[in-house]
């Protein structure tokens, strides 16, 4: 658990941070480190955030109990083929930047 | 079957396990932990991945008709790995052309090839600042050619860090760094980008499409201006033209990227954590800097026998009263020519290059590209006394 956490704190600062001092002003800054900080998102980025958020947050909830695996098969066909289907356009939508081999490049 | 996920979740256990045999307990199919294997959901999968094709080819076919049919092309997009496959074409004796959009737009490679024997390798970048391109030239002992610089003076000052310094420096960055996954993701994309209209990284994709909400920010949030939506088009070579739907006289879509020429021309507000006569202290001192960044890296082009030659090229409407108010031509243009002492070409100054309108006010059509470069060369060729 130590080992896992310490993982994912080392990953959130390397990933999402240039360096060490970025990633402690950032993180600063989401337990109101810059009370007084420019506003830089727009409001449509900050509904974005919130409805992913929370539909992960729901997605998960309903989940407790389950797994994916069963919440697939008990699903009626047409539902799998529509989720699968609207997540393939939405990967067409987002268009990489030639950036197909991204998974390569670690 | 062992899936991926399954090996994925054994390797995490690798302290614990890390050359360990398992145990033969450990070793029974479906015994924890090495054994686990992901159910399948029992559903009618083939009949399932026939649909979705079917119905992500008819979505991809109908968004593809849709883009066409409200005046949308193919093009290839420029990025760092499209940059640098053109930087890779510079030779020791090459013409380059740097700069931002207007070298870009305006200057038409076949008649430049036609008047100084050479076809140009366009460098240029849309919305970029021409020094970090003209240092990596500089720097580059091998090259002793001819450098065309379009100064767009915002551009062409614009700090470090801020968004036009950082555009150029990644390209360079990328010719000296890239990969061969990212070359070869490069040329995977190219025939895809040359056939599908509604690949347009920046405007239609889910993100741009979400940009387009009309969903009002609260009145005191600094936004990014919009940037301009596609009026032109690139080609292999970085070739680019101006499209037919905003060179129209009185086109929507140039009314459209005139008005969005305005606010990303004018500068964003000082920071609010810095006093202000600190950051314009900082600001001149990093203008200062440039000026003379600039007139080293010429000096040192020279130094091996490199030639140079400013080129200020058209603008007009709204948009040039803004930079001839906000960036007049003593501030920067004059002194980027008395500090390096190389010849400049200010289009305003010659009548037969001063009679062109940019229909969007930034750059020319791609018929008025032709006559402007054709005209273009006399100037060039005198500049650079061949």
């Amino acid at each position: 658990m130590l080992f896992n956490s310490l993982t994912f704190v080392v990953f959130f600062v390397t990933v999402v941070a240039a360096d060490f001092t970025v990633a402690a002003r950032m993180l600063g800054g989401m337990f109101g480190g810059h009370p007084h900080g420019d506003a830089i998102l727009t409001t449509r980025e900050m509904l974005q955030i919130a409805l992913v958020t929370g539909g992960m947050i729901l997605v998960h909830w309903s989940l407790r109990d389950t797994n994916i695996e069963t919440a697939v098969m008990r699903a009626p066909p047409w539902i799998v083929t529509t989720a699968w289907a609207f997540m393939a356009c939405a990967i067409i939508l987002t268009q990489g930047n030639s950036n197909a081999f991204i998974y390569f490049q670690f | 079957m062992r899936s991926s996920t399954s090996n994925f979740k054994r390797k995490l256990r690798l302290p614990r396990l890390f050359f360990r045999k398992p145990t033969e307990i450990e070793s029974i199919h479906g015994g924890p932990p090495l054994e686990y294997v992901r159910p399948i959901p029992q559903l009618p999968w083939r009949g399932i991945t026939v649909a979705v094709v079917l119905i992500v080819i008819a979505a991809a076919s109908a968004s593809e008709l849709y883009c066409r049919s409200i005046g949308y092309g193919p093009t290839l997009h420029d990025n760092e790995d499209l940059w640098t496959s053109a930087r890779r074409r510079v030779k020791p004796e090459s013409i380059v052309i740097i700069g931002d959009s207007r070298g870009w737009y305006d200057l038409y490679l076949d008649e430049l090839q036609k008047g100084l024997g050479k076809r140009p390798v366009q460098l240029a970048m849309g919305g970029s600042c021409a020094y970090p391109v003209l240092a990596d030239l500089a720097n580059d002992k091998n090259f002793h050619g001819t450098v065309i610089c379009s100064v767009v003076p915002r551009l062409f000052i614009a700090p470090p860090g801020s968004p036009p310094m950082d555009h150029a420096e990644k390209a360079v960055r990328r010719s000296h760094t890239q990969t061969f996954a990212q070359r070869a993701s490069q040329y995977l994309d190219m025939p895809l980008e040359e056939h599908v209209a509604f690949l347009k990284p920046e405007e239609l994709t889910l993100d741009g499409l979400l940009k387009r909400l009309p969903i009002p920010n609260r009145p005191y949030a600094l936004i990014s201006p919009r940037l301009p939506p596609y009026f032109g088009t690139l080609d292999r070579e970085r070739r680019a033209l101006m499209i037919e739907k905003c060179a129209r006289p009185g086109s929507e879509l140039a009314r459209i990227t005139q008005q969005i020429w305005l606010p990303l021309f004018t500068p964003p507000p000082p920071p609010s954590y810095i006093p202000q006569e600190e950051f314009a202290k900082s600001m001149g001192q990093a203008i200062e800097q440039r000026f003379h960044d600039v007139a080293a890296a010429v000096q040192k082009l020279r130094s091996r026998g490199g030639k140079i030659v400013f080129v200020r090229l058209p603008n007009s409407g709204g948009l040039k009263a803004l930079e001839d108010r906000q960036t007049p031509r003593p501030a920067v243009w004059d002194r980027v020519i008395k500090d390096t002492a190389a010849p400049g070409i200010y289009y305003e100054d010659s009548p037969d290059l001063a009679g062109f309108n940019c229909p969007e006010w930034s750059h020319l059509s791609a018929g008025d590209s032709v006559e402007f470069s054709k005209r273009l060369i006399p100037h060039l060729r005198a500049a650079l006394q061949m």
